[in-house]
């Protein structure tokens, strides 16, 4: 058996309730790993024979959880699972196919990837669609197809709670809100009630397929080459993590930390992106979380930074809410983007995206969207079903999350996202949709910082804060999504000490070069997969707001002019050895990853 | 050792009481115990303030009947204990199956670590055949320690009775004898105590006046999550289920 794999992944075809063992991505597994790397190569393979435009919510499209080599293995951070299929939410400025999509990926941590992996399973591949709400239990080598009509229509939290006494402590699961239920584009999969996979729709193609959730309960033991190697492939990066000078301020805080911090820096995402700095931040920053709500530190499986915090909202309307966060992303969104200043309101904002299922950053970015209608007209009390949308009506935020999940009134509008929701409501409203290639940008700001620009213009999910800002940081990111591991780990102590626990894993002995290659072969065929839908440079713009300057804070005045943008993605596309007109990868950098068969698909559209 | 009997009258509520150690017991337990090797194994050692969690100095050796205590307002959930206690125990092999400290997930979210207390009454001990000798308490540590070459397959009567306390006996899936019960390193400094971020876990002397026994994770959860989720009525409707 090949070591960090079982050699097996599990095939469920929702249709016909039929499931096999299937071992063809081993072929892939030298040249993409795991993760993203083999989501990307194993949708490609797949969609590759289709026309481009296939829609996301076929049921043909795969919905694949995906491991890597290092889930399950006694290293720090081995929680995370990567979810890929084609996106339904993304969309490109102009195309020929009416659903053209990117690629989609997104990451949640936990428990549910070790579980799942230690059952024996390198992933589980769904296709097809039930003829009626389901979930899949796993069992190790058991697998059984259940009804899931006593938990469709619940929230997370219900659905948590459920399963929990049903199967126990042992068992972990990931399941879907009433978003995605009902098909929102951008429904997230959840799990402990907190964790998201939530970017780029996954939860939609998940509804899509009536899959409610996944449970998972694993007894096996990963095959590494040598135990001992991991033993102190595991003693170095512990070692090498306690000693990071973060470690401290990471555990106490989270990412919270941020939050104040970004602020005063002039890149927190504030009022729907007009502003960078938010002039209350101190009313919903991490220290008033420290003092008055969070009770407990919260961790995925080994990971000794424990970013994740719970609470309990001690005052006002919202007491006794337990919620976790906030996170930064969550904190900015449902935060300074709204301009919410009630600390409670806020949380029960943050906790009802969890709930409802919906991806937190998009769903704070589309009420900041709604707000700014509101505020100028283009929205009525009349179209909110009677809520008065102002910035920082914390409850107007929690009842439209509601409406959204549930498609109810402005809710159907709205769950399709900024960009398609501007399309409708017309008048100007494209200008308030802050997104690229139709997802959400996130809570960092691009003016001040405009590495930014190209990391949400680049991004091949859509607008994503986390791929990177240069070639460099994307490629070392990219192997965290592909091994499948935190980047928390990654962020603390780079990634050599990961590339040693991956070839004491393995026993592959890949260089440095080699490792990375995998991240580039990866970048470059989601490229191509998007090129092929007919996504080109023009998709890469920040919106046109990030060229206004932003007014208020230490950073007043700062902008990013289109020259400037122009030239960041010169500069970008000439590092990855892509074209600059078209921002295709060239045919020789094709072929130096050994991606020959890609070559036709770019000269065809050439 | 003391052999007192469970004094048969005490109230279920006041059982409770001792089912797991609050902060303040912990601190109350340990001074009236006058323990040497658990204060300097939480106090001295164990945390120096930057994280780390090797302690200095000589191997510490538990010399008298202990437990391992946990501080669960303090866990986070990160199931290092587990995977070190599995490694430790298995030659290297992170095989959580043979893990002797499980790690618990509730909602409300908190986490549990169950793990073997020792009970003075020791009911597995009491439901191990005599005539197989699979079973004995060690007179050094008070560990209750399972000899794996005397245990019979399929039994389960040590299993069924720990169902009501610490919940971590199982039958193996290698070859169905029962694992899981905690042997406190015989007698070495615990792999679990050591490894742990938090420092929520200790060796602590056991009450072996009959007050001490283990509770069900679950039971425990229910304290935990009203503690620590105050005011909220999930909460309360958890710690009432």
């Amino acid at each position: 058996m090949a070591s960090g794999y079982f050699e097996k992944m599990l095939e469920i075809d929702l249709s016909t309730g039929e499931f096999n063992n299937t071992d063809t991505h081993m072929q892939y597994v030298k040249q993409f790993v795991g993760g993203r790397g083999l989501g990307a190569k194993l949708l490609w393979e797949r969609l590759k024979d289709k026309p481009p435009g296939f829609d996301a919510l076929n049921p043909e499209n795969p919905l694949m959880f995906l491991l890597g080599p290092s889930n399950g293995a006694p290293i720090p951070g081995p929680s995370r699972i990567t979810v890929c299929a084609k996106s339904p939410y993304t969309k490109p400025l102009n195309s020929p196919y009416e659903k053209a999509s990117t690629v989609a990926w997104s990451c949640a941590g936990g428990l549910f990837a070790p579980e799942l992996k230690m059952a024996g399973y390198d992933g589980v591949i769904f296709t097809g669609k039930a003829d009626k709400p389901v979930y899949v239990v796993i069992d190790d080598d058991h697998v059984e197809i259940k009804d899931a009509s006593h938990l469709w229509g619940k929230d997370c939290n219900e659905t948590d709670k459920i399963l929990r006494d049903e199967y126990g402590p042992e068992f972990k699961h990931m399941y879907i809100g009433p978003a995605g239920e009902n098909e929102v584009l951008y429904a997230s999969i959840m799990t402990e009630v907190n964790r998201a996979a939530g970017r780029s729709g996954m939860g939609c193609v998940m509804g899509s397929k009536n899959l409610k959730a996944v449970v998972v309960r694993g007894t096996k033991v990963v095959p590494v080459n040598d135990f001992t190697d991991v033993k102190n492939a595991k003693d170095m990066l512990f070692n090498e993590i306690k000693n990071w000078s973060g470690y401290e301020q990471w555990r106490r805080w989270g990412t919270a930390v941020m939050l104040s911090a970004s602020s005063e820096r002039g890149t927190q995402t504030t009022k729907n992106a007009h502003e960078a700095t938010y002039e209350y931040h101190n009313e919903v920053g991490n220290v008033v979380a420290d003092t008055k709500f969070w009770t407990r530190h919260s961790s995925c499986y080994l990971c000794p930074i424990r970013c994740m915090k719970h609470g309990v909202v001690p005052s006002g309307k919202y007491k006794g809410t337990i919620a976790e966060g906030p996170e930064y992303e969550t904190g900015t969104m449902h935060g300074s983007n709204c301009y919410i200043r009630d600390f409670g309101g806020m949380m029960k904002s943050i906790q009802t995206a969890d709930e409802m299922g919906l991806d937190s950053i998009s769903a704070g970015s589309v009420v900041g969207f709604a707000m700014e209608c509101y505020e100028n007209g283009l929205l009525t009390k009349e179209d909110l079903g009677g809520i008065e949308l102002n910035w920082g009506n914390a409850d107007g935020a929690i009842e439209l999350q509601k409406m959204i999940a549930r498609k109810e009134g402005i809710g159907a509008l709205l769950a399709q996202g900024t960009l398609r929701a501007a399309k409708e409501i017309g008048n100007g409203a494209e200008e308030y949709a802050m997104q690229i290639k139709g997802q959400e940008i996130a809570a960092w700001g691009i003016r001040v910082n405009q590495g930014f620009a190209i990391v949400y213009g680049t991004s091949t999910r859509g607008a994503c804060h986390q791929v990177g800002p240069n070639v460099l940081i994307q490629h070392e990111r990219c192997m965290c999504d592909i091994l499948v591991i935190c980047r928390f780990v990654y962020y603390g102590i780079g990634s050599d000490p990961l590339l040693k626990a991956f070839n004491a894993i393995t026993g592959w002995n890949y260089s440095r070069e080699e490792f990375l290659q995998v991240a580039e072969r990866t970048w470059n065929l989601e490229k191509v997969f998007n090129a092929r839908e007919g996504f080109k440079r023009e998709d890469d713009y920040v919106p046109n707001r990030y060229h206004t300057p932003i007014t208020y804070g230490p950073h007043a005045g700062a902008t990013i002019t289109p020259e400037e943008q122009e030239k960041h993605l010169d500069d970008y596309y000439t590092d990855r050895g892509w074209d600059l007109e078209t921002s295709y990868p060239t045919e020789e950098k094709l072929r130096e990853l050994g991606l020959d068969d890609l070559i036709p698909v770019i000269q065809e559209l050439r | 050792m003391s052999k007192d009997k469970k004094d048969e009258n005490i109230s279920k509520d006041k059982d409770l009481r001792y089912m797991f150690l609050t902060r303040r017991t912990f601190m109350i337990g340990t001074a009236a115990a006058g323990s040497a090797l658990a204060l300097s194994g939480c106090g001295e050692n164990k945390t120096n303030g930057t994280g780390t969690t090797k302690p200095s100095g000589d191997p510490k050796k538990i010399t008298e009947p202990s437990y391992i205590s946990v501080d669960y307002d303090k866990c986070v959930g990160c199931r290092i204990c587990e995977v070190e206690c599995a490694m430790h125990h298995n030659n290297g092999v992170p095989d959580l199956d043979k893990s002797r400290i499980k790690v618990y997930k509730y909602n409300p979210m908190v986490d549990i670590p169950a793990i073997c207390a020792g009970c003075n009454d020791a009911p597995c001990l009491e439901a191990c055949p005599d005539e197989l000798n699979a079973m004995k308490r060690d007179e050094t540590t008070g560990a209750i320690l399972i000899n794996e070459e005397n245990c019979v397959e399929n039994c389960t009567l040590c299993i069924d009775a720990c169902k009501d306390r610490a919940n971590v006996l199982r039958r193996s899936k290698e070859n169905d004898t029962a694992v899981g019960l905690c042997g406190l390193c015989d007698g070495e400094y615990p792999k679990c105590v050591e490894a742990c971020p938090e420092d929520c876990l200790y060796v602590v002397p056991i009450y072996l006046d009959g007050q001490y026994w283990a509770a069900e994770p679950k039971e425990i959860a229910k304290r935990v999550v009203k503690s620590m989720y105050r005011g909220s009525k999930e909460a309360e409707e958890f710690s009432k289920s």
